[in-house]
């Protein structure tokens, strides 16, 4: 527990840190895309072991289904370098993942975890426009 | 050798013909004596001093000669009068065509209404970095999904510019309107079709910092600023993408690439008046 506070406590300091230039100081090098125009992931806590990962994501237009087609929350032991893959979302289960002929969404899924481990999500951003797809990943932080 | 003050006493007795005899005999000497010129000049100064005026006649008829002169050219003053009188109502007239040019406003609110704009007019004249008259932000546009935008924003306590008053005629539909919550932002989103061509408007209101990044292909973004602020222009495949930040507003418009009708449209964002 009080592993997980801290590591929750450092995360955001950082986080924040490296955020404050501007809130649009994030601009993608050299990646673009016809179907996004701007995407946000992020960790939210909620308590000392509970956190949501949310998405917020703009199209550079309406889509015909646009959000998330999968979200793995993954987990790093504090003796270990390597990450783990813990929990697998999807939008048949988590319908809020997926919206229709949308330019803009948001949503989150909400995640339970130990103060055990530090953690991290990888969110697959999706649209859908007549017959193309777009994927597209980020890895969301604290 | 006689001390001063004999030599005083016995120098004031003199009239003052043998005084001035006597000093123009001591100047002619190789070596004079100092202390004597200078005592004979001081006596001489204080015989002159209370004596009354007298002309000679040679004098006297320089005077009549002179005063003659002066009859026959008229009042001396006049000259000058006559340039002061000219300059005068010259500048009577200049004053009276200021006044007939001032604005309205100005010339109707009475002297010290006009004494204050002639201020205004100079420090504007000599202080040329000074700021003019304030500007002021007031929304105002004939395209109602524009309105709507503004009128959102102003729900979620943001009445500043970010809203651009002006998009092209061809985009006249507002085919989409979203508002969308997430933990540390809303964000409003309009879609403005033209046929199949689709131009987004989306400006998101934070709480918090939050991260956030914007898709390009070319790794330069080329910088615009206007009123202040800067606009970064992204090429983002067949589509251009406009980003800016102010305060805690990150904006974005999305219109396929026409890079000089997108600067046009952000500058309908901060179109002022002055007040």
């Amino acid at each position: 527990m009080k592993r997980f506070t801290q590591s929750v406590c450092i995360l955001l300091v950082m986080s924040m840190v490296l955020a404050i230039p501007a809130y649009a100081a994030g601009i993608q090098a050299a990646k673009g895309s016809s179907y996004f125009t701007m995407s946000s992931v992020y960790l939210e806590p909620i308590s000392d072991t509970r956190f949501e990962v949310w998405f917020r994501v703009t199209a550079t237009g309406t889509m015909d289904e646009l959000g998330s087609s999968m979200i793995i929350v993954q987990r790093r032991a504090s003796s270990s370098d390597e990450w783990e893959n813990d929990r697998y979302y999807y939008p048949s289960t988590y319908t809020q993942m997926i919206d229709y002929d949308q330019i803009t969404h948001a949503a989150c899924v909400t995640y339970t975890g130990s103060d055990d481990y530090e953690y991290r999500a990888y969110v697959e951003l999706y649209a859908k426009k007549g017959t193309g797809t777009a994927y597209m990943p980020e890895y969301a932080y604290f | 050798m006689k001390n001063h003050a004999d030599l005083h006493r016995e120098l004031t007795t003199l009239p003052p013909e043998q005084l001035m005899a006597m000093l123009q005999a001591e100047t002619r000497k190789p070596v004079p004596d100092d202390d004597l010129v200078l005592e004979i000049l001081h006596i001489l100064e204080k015989q002159e001093a209370g004596k009354p005026i007298v002309l000679t006649d040679r004098e006297k008829a320089a005077w009549r000669e002179y005063q003659a002169s002066v009859i026959r050219r008229g009042n001396p003053l006049q000259p000058v009068l006559r340039t002061a009188t000219a300059t005068a109502a010259s500048l009577a007239l200049i004053l009276l065509l200021m006044f007939a040019m001032l604005p309205q406003e100005v010339s109707a609110g009475g002297i010290f209404d006009v004494i204050s704009w002639c201020n205004e007019m100079a420090l504007r004249l000599f202080s040329p970095g000074k700021e003019q008259a304030p500007l002021e932000y007031e929304f105002r546009t004939e395209h109602p999904g524009l309105q709507k935008l503004h009128d959102t924003l102003v729900e979620y306590g943001y009445d500043g510019p970010a809203v651009p008053m002006w998009i092209p005629e061809a985009y006249d539909e507002l085919s989409r309107f979203e508002v969308d919550n997430s933990s540390r932002c809303v964000t409003i989103s309009s879609g403005f079709t033209s046929g199949s061509k689709e131009l987004i408007i989306s400006i998101s209101i934070f709480d918090t910092v939050v991260p956030q990044g914007y898709y390009k292909n070319d790794p330069d973004a080329k910088e615009l600023e206007i009123y202040g602020t800067t606009h970064y222009l992204l090429q983002n495949k067949e589509n251009c993408t406009a980003t800016w930040t102010e305060e805690n507003i990150a904006s974005c418009i999305t219109l396929d690439c026409q890079e000089d009708v997108l600067q046009e449209i952000l500058k309908t964002i901060y179109v002022m008046e002055a007040k």
